[in-house]
């Protein structure tokens, strides 16, 4: 697999085999969810939350799976009538997968006394001091989730625009605004379900 | 021999202005226009033949290529719209 492949795969792979990969990852990234004790409370975030399991993960998922894919058709359907829905949910669906990751990175033992701490005293948050080891390793963490984070949505982006064959910057604009809105609504509906 | 259907000088569309028969060397000049066909680079040339071997297939196309569905079927609009401008100006 070159770069070209692992930062555009809807440009390589069939539908059915990206659908089967992504349903596959939304099962074992929940899970991972559970087990490392994070949580989705947006589009766009990960926390740690200890009360979560697995239907909770599962749950989380899916509802971003669904706004991005329900949001992104609409567009994609205004702007090329030939789009089809098992493309954008595709998209939605890999979408997910370097969350997942992130996900793993949760489990390191002194993210979790970070947290902790804050969760205490959260008007504290600018008095913390940290060892130079661990210093390092939440600089080198961030940054890595960072990656992730622009990964996730270049995989979205690539999804979507191969899917609706989209090229114009008012198209690639309309794009971001999306994301922001299902951000939003993934905040109003993830309480109510 | 690749057929040249852009001056190299200007970057303007070149025009046919002689044929010659191969059999009597009998040569015919004038000023004609390209067929639309081959107004299109190589890339796209093969790509419409190969749309004709695949019997209209892009399913076909796609998996013979490597490509994904979406894929070929944005180069298949592409194109459409190319060949479409093309048209027009003609």
């Amino acid at each position: 697999m070159n770069w070209q492949t692992f930062l555009n795969p809807f440009d390589k792979f069939s539908e059915k085999s990206i659908f089967i990969f992504g349903i596959l990852a939304a099962i074992i990234g929940s899970y991972i969810t559970f087990f490392c004790g994070a949580t989705y409370d947006g589009l766009i975030e990960v926390h740690l939350n200890p009360e979560t399991t697995f239907l909770i993960a599962l749950k989380e998922n899916s509802l971003h799976v669904v706004l991005v894919t329900v949001l992104l058709f609409v567009f994609g359907k205004i702007i090329n009538k030939r789009t089809r829905f098992i493309d954008i949910l595709n998209a939605g669906l890999l979408f997910r997968v370097p969350f997942y990751v992130m996900s793993l990175l949760m489990i390191f033992p002194f993210l979790q006394s970070i947290d902790d701490e804050i969760k205490k005293n959260p008007e504290a948050v600018g008095k913390l001091s940290f060892k130079p080891f661990d210093l390092v390793m939440i600089i080198l963490i961030t940054c890595f989730l960072i990656a992730l984070l622009v990964y996730s949505i270049t995989l979205l982006f690539n999804g979507f625009k191969t899917a609706t064959n989209a090229k114009k910057p008012l198209h690639y604009v309309v794009f971001g605004v999306i994301i922001l809105f299902a951000e939003i609504l993934s905040r109003i509906i993830l309480p109510l379900i | 021999m690749k057929l040249p259907i852009i001056c190299p000088s200007c970057e303007n569309a070149l025009r046919v202005s002689q044929m010659k028969c191969d059999n009597c060397e009998t040569e015919v000049n004038g000023n004609y226009d390209l067929p639309l066909y081959l107004k299109l680079s190589r890339d796209e040339q093969d790509f419409i033949l190969e749309f004709f071997l695949s019997s209209g297939s892009i399913k076909e196309m796609a998996k013979q290529a490597g490509n994904s569905y979406p894929t070929m079927r944005n180069k298949m609009d592409d194109l459409i719209e190319k060949i479409s401008e093309l048209k027009k100006v003609k």
